[in-house]
């Protein structure tokens, strides 16, 4: 068994699986471009009556608009897969060139929610599965099960509230405080100040749902049999515990964390909307108000593909984790 | 002074269960060299005897009174901290499923290595150099890569090889082995006990064995303690046990194990029910372009079935004997070859013209909880054939409470849930069920393989009595080759998806062929007891 | 296995439980306000009722808006949309990660295989911003919500039922009852239907959670249905008042939190009372 071979072909097999999922994504866009208001020459344009004829005309033959429609969803996923996604009127830009430009703030974001999230989940869920029925567990169980019900939005709006209105601590809005000027070191305190807040509201929900995931495992994994065979060896407690428990108990949560990216993603547009971040979220928060569906289409279209490419990240993690590679 | 002593041991189970103890008042001596069994049906306590002895009791149980003494130290008045340094050194244990036991994550070099870092001050260098040589002392092949394979990647023997390399290592004065064959193969099995009793004789290791079965006591044990519902009724020497019992209970369980000397031949009708003809079944699994595997579960298996006869189909795990059982009434669908049957082909036949034929072929299951729907009552269970067939309700449920009388349940049983009833008793509720539509043809896939050894034999006598009470013809699926020879007139050998011999019982068990089912017979534990008293004999 | 004790085992495992016990209460008085709105808050809740900004706990229950409305009487109304969406959305998500699952599930091989791919693919795709894109190309309605939560959500109930109906498959009385002649439609939705009726139904219990969240989420973005009053809607016109008028966006806030978290917590009970066995751990 060559289990570099086999992480190897894992990663190949998930490679090749992520292609039909990119091409679904591209033809769901295609009909979702469709389905909305107006002939699709005005959805691709961006704001209705915004673009100049020359341009309209140029769009229906690139995209073949006055083609059959299985000729349309061919140019059109030609186009997509070229990553052309076409033009906002609205923000004078190609649509690529603006989510680029955005893609920056919310990969920030989610990584440091992530990092958030299953540190602080993992050490809160370990810390409760040590008491086990004690106070401390049930107030770390208590919190979780209200953290999980809250709704994302509220709690930045609740902490604003209380932390820039009230208290004046941190910064509501913004990634920086661009009038100032910042530079170098300066810059980096500023931005991670201003992280705080939509890092704390995204993680929220997600911190008490691996908390409860992780207690729940470990409580799981300590009535295994190869617990009882540590025992039997003479591994104390504490060794079974960190040498033995702890690893097979993060597998599920990792597994989740990695499930949970696509749903981050869409937690980060409302946390964007509300902390007003300059990512990808508050971008398509826009484009609801100026009806540009090309440009929410391509939001969309390019945040599937980071979901997939995410994805592979955590199965290829999972790999160094799980030495049971499944070829499923 | 033995090496270790139990005096008056009660164990105490949480209330609210069905008996206030695990283990009452068990007192015995295991001396350094010998093997002890605590031999017991499920629910004995002999498992829980091992834990107590080992310190490793779940924590809603607990000792009540009594004593363990181990080179006359007083284990129960140790502090966990000094018991704990026992463990591992002194006394070790190994485990029924090594596939859980061992740690999914941690390599095998890895899991015996802890041993030594937790109770020695040994380098890196000489702990790899001692993993390594306990290992070969296993009788591991290629020991430099097992260190290296994690548990998933070996076979079970391998792993239960590695479970009791780790047990070993530090050549701990006393074993507790816990069904340390029940989930291997018998030729696996054999090797196992082989093994064990070789590190014992050189070793010097006194070994408590834990099992359910009487022919691994017969093979590995010096004296055997019998436990019946948490006390000890019987210790002896085993060949004292074995041949002449004293107590009761250890008489019926003794009598209860099926001798391994064919039962006497039946007249034998030569006129042929069923046929089966190079039949080829392909399991295909993973997915289209990497990673997919296919595994050849049936590579042209021919057979015939005589006309009121049993036809025992004998194999260990992967030999495809379930597969062959499940493609004949067609639960699976086997890729080429042909199955026939009053005058069709089953292979290809339509699931409508099907249906007239299933009631004639039926089945019956191996495991007592998996085989009845726990949301229907007992009779509903039995009314559904005949009733899928165009028999009345009334008349189906009618028939259903006969059919109850007929497998030994009361009636009162009818309008109960499965699992309200016992493992036995759910198995005559299958058998019931397989009844209920007057079958010509019974298959049974390891019916009674879940059973204790005592529900065992009624089981295998109530099928007898029916198949001579209604005539039936039966396809009989087993491992045991104990229970083959009882129940079969003709037996069939299956290795890897092929038959390797077919005979008559008696032909096949006194002058075995192929190599294969040489090798199967030389290895059912306790031979050499069932040749030293062939008087027992069921049903 | 305790399924059959009847609903009296059922009821008093549920109620041993206290979290669950107090989200039943909560969840009735929300339940009871939404029902009975139009009685205590009669005519249109858009509509202006005294002056904006009038204190909470005063003249008005939870204070005005900033146009006069009555914030309790949003509350209210809300509460309609609130429970009725997230309820037809997760009947409708049930009903159709049922029938994949179950037919996932029961099919092994390329039928398997085909739909398990439409399900993770589904997955993959973010499901919020695909509600969004969803609600936003049909037009914000109480349909085009309802119709976006449920295909976001039916995804992880396929893969539940599947794992369930695979898990069932193998146990023996599937294949006795094919060995009688049972047609499979019979023993899926016959036989082996009520065995998953526990896991499906602490799901569904979950979802309408989890539904509330996304609908309140999505009227918060301004994707809510414009002619009916929402807790979302009410919070995300109320933010621009954050730091004059904190009730404005707190109550219809703690109102979602208080339906989820009790919501949640039935679901627990549920659980609790219907897979005891998970108890054990």
């Amino acid at each position: 068994m060559n289990h570099f071979r086999q992480q190897l072909l894992f990663v190949l097999k998930r490679l090749i699986q992520a292609i039909p999922v990119l091409w679904g994504i591209a033809i769901l866009n295609f009909f979702l471009v469709h389905m909305a208001p107006g002939n699709p020459a005005d959805v691709l344009a961006g704001e209705a009556g915004s673009a100049t004829p020359e341009y309209m005309a140029m769009l229906r033959a690139q995209f073949g608009l006055d083609q059959p429609l299985w000729k349309q969803l061919l140019s059109y996923m030609t186009n997509l897969l070229q990553l052309d996604l076409g033009y906002s009127w609205r923000h004078g830009m190609p649509v690529l060139e603006l989510i680029l430009d955005r893609l920056g703030p919310t990969l920030l974001l989610m990584t440091s929610t992530l990092l958030v999230a299953v540190g602080v989940g993992i050490l809160l869920g370990l810390f409760a599965a040590l008491r086990v029925g004690q106070w401390r567990d049930s107030i770390i169980s208590t919190l979780a099960i209200i953290s999980y019900a809250t709704p994302l939005f509220w709690v930045g709006l609740m902490l604003i509230l209380v932390f820039s209105l009230k208290l004046d601590l941190l910064p509501a809005t913004g990634m920086e405080n661009v009038i100032m000027f910042y530079e170098g070191w300066d810059r980096v305190v500023d931005i991670l100040q201003h992280l705080i807040l939509p890092t704390v509201t995204l993680s929220l929900f997600y911190l008490a749902l691996y908390t409860r995931l992780m207690r729940a495992s470990i409580l799981e994994q300590h009535g295994m049999d190869y617990v009882v065979t540590a025992r039997a060896k003479g591994v104390s407690e504490r060794g079974i515990l960190y040498r033995h428990i702890l690893k097979n108990a993060i597998l599920p949560v990792v597994t989740m964390a990695g499930f949970q990216t696509g749903a981050m993603l869409g937690g980060s547009v409302v946390v964007e909307a509300v902390f007003g971040w300059p990512g990808l979220g508050q971008l398509a928060f826009q484009t609801l108000f100026a009806r540009d569906y090309n440009l929410l289409l391509g939001i969309f279209f390019l945040s599937s593909l980071l979901v997939v490419l995410i994805n592979l990240l955590v199965d290829l993690i999972y790999t160094f984790l799980d030495p049971r590679i499944e070829l499923r | 002074m033995p090496l270790l002593s139990v005096q008056n041991l009660k164990v105490r189970l949480p209330s609210g269960g069905d008996r206030p103890y695990a283990v009452r008042g068990v007192s015995f001596d295991l001396s350094p060299d010998e093997i002890v069994c605590v031999v017991g049906e499920s629910g004995s306590g002999k498992s829980i005897l091992a834990k107590t002895v080992m310190g490793l009791l779940p924590r809603k149980l607990s000792v009540e009174s009594g004593t363990i003494e181990f080179e006359g130290r007083s284990l129960l008045e140790l502090r966990e901290g000094q018991r704990r340094a026992l463990r591992g050194e002194q006394m070790s244990m190994i485990f029924q499923e090594p596939m859980s036991a061992l740690n999914p994550l941690h390599t095998i070099g890895r899991q015996i290595d802890e041993v030594l870092r937790i109770h020695t001050r040994l380098k890196r260098r000489e702990r790899e150099a001692k993993v390594l040589q306990i290992l070969e002392a296993v009788k591991l092949p290629d020991p430099q890569h097992i260190i290296k394979a994690f548990p998933h990647e070996i076979s079970g023997g391998q792993r239960q090889r590695a479970m009791i390399a780790m047990a070993l290592v530090l050549g701990p004065k006393f074993l507790v082995a816990d069904e340390p064959t029940t989930a291997l193969d018998v030729t696996t099995q054999a090797e196992i006990l082989r093994l064990i009793r070789e590190i014992q004789q050189a070793q010097k290791t006194g070994i408590l064995f834990i099992t359910h079965d009487f022919g691994v006591v017969a093979e590995v044990a010096d004296r055997v303690a019998v436990m019946k519902h948490g006390e000890l009724v019987e210790l002896g020497r085993t060949e004292e046990v074995l041949k002449s019992p004293q107590h009761e209970y250890t008489r019926s369980l003794i009598e209860a194990v099926p001798s391994l000397h064919p039962r006497p031949v039946r007249a034998q009708k030569t006129e042929s029910l069923l046929e089966v003809r190079e039949l080829q079944k392909v399991f295909r699994s993973g997915g289209l372009l990497l990673g997919a595997r296919t595994v050849h579960a049936l590579k042209g298996v021919s057979l015939s079935l005589a006309r009121g006869t049993t036809l025992g189909i004998v194999g260990e795990s992967g030999s495809g004997k379930s597969t062959l059982a499940r493609c004949i009434i067609r639960l699976l669908e086997s890729d080429s070859g042909e199955i026939r049957y009053a005058e069709h082909n089953l292979v290809g036949l339509s699931n409508a013209e099907l249906l007239p034929i299933r009631k004639r072929i039926q089945m019956v299951f191996q495991d007592p909880y998996g085989s009845l729907n726990p949301r229907l009552t007992v009779v509903r269970m039995i009314a559904q054939g005949p009733m899928l067939h165009g028999t009345s309700r009334a008349e189906a449920e009618r028939r259903a409470s006969e059919l109850l009388e007929l497998v030994g349940l009361d009636a009162s049983a009818a309008h109960r849930y499965p699992h309200e009833f016992s493992g036995g008793q759910r198995q005559r509720i299958g058998i019931a069920r397989a009844l209920a539509l007057e079958p010509e043809i019974l298959v049974a896939d390891e019916p009674v393989s879940a059973l204790d050894v005592s529900v065992q034999a009624q089981v295998l006598r109530l099928l007898e009595s029916i198949r001579e009470r209604l005539h039936l013809s039966m396809i009989f699926v087993t491992h045991d080759l104990r229970v083959a020879a009882q129940v079969c007139d003709s037996i069939m050998v299956m290795q890897r998806g092929e038959v390797v011999e077919f005979g008559a019982t008696t032909e096949v068990y006194s002058n075995p062929q192929h190599p294969y089912t040489q090798k199967l017979l030389e290895a059912i534990p306790g031979k050499m007891w069932d040749q030293a008293a062939p008087a027992t004999q069921t049903p | 296995m305790t399924e059959h004790e009847g609903f009296k085992g059922f009821a008093s495992r549920f109620s041993r439980n206290k979290g669950a016990v107090i989200g039943l209460l909560i969840l009735g008085v929300i339940v009871f306000l939404a029902l009975t709105a139009p009685l205590l808050y009669p005519g249109n809740p858009f509509s202006a009722v005294g002056e904006p900004f009038e204190l909470p706990f005063e003249r008005f229950f939870l204070g005005t808006d900033q146009l006069g409305r009555d914030v309790a009487a949003g509350l209210a109304h809300g509460a309609r949309t609130s429970l009725l969406i997230a309820l037809i959305a997760t009947l409708i998500s049930l009903c159709l990660g049922t029938l994949i699952g179950c037919t996932s599930g029961y099919y092994p091989g390329k039928v398997d295989n085909l739909l398990m791919r439409l399900t993770e693919f589904f997955q993959t795709i973010p499901s919020f911003v695909f509600a969004i894109v969803l609600v936003a190309i049909m037009q914000p309605s109480i349909m085009s919500i309802v119709i976006a939560i449920s295909v976001v959500t039916w995804p992880p109930v396929a893969r539940l039922v599947r794992g369930e109906m695979m898990a069932m498959r193998r146990r023996e009385f599937v294949e006795a009852c094919i060995s009688l002649g049972m047609r499979d439609a019979q023993i899926i939705f016959q036989e082996i239907l009520p065995n998953l009726l526990s896991p499906i139904i602490v799901t569904g219990s979950l979802m309408v959670a989890t539904a509330i969240l996304i609908e309140s989420a999505l009227a918060f973005l301004g994707l809510g249905d414009p002619n009916v009053m929402s807790w979302g809607f009410m919070i995300g016109a109320g933010r621009s008042f954050l730091r004059s008028a904190w009730w404005l966006c707190a109550f219809p806030g703690m109102a979602i939190m208080l339906t989820v978290l009790s919501i949640n917590l039935i679901g627990e009970g549920l659980n609790d009372a219907l897979n005891p066995r998970l108890k054990n751990l």
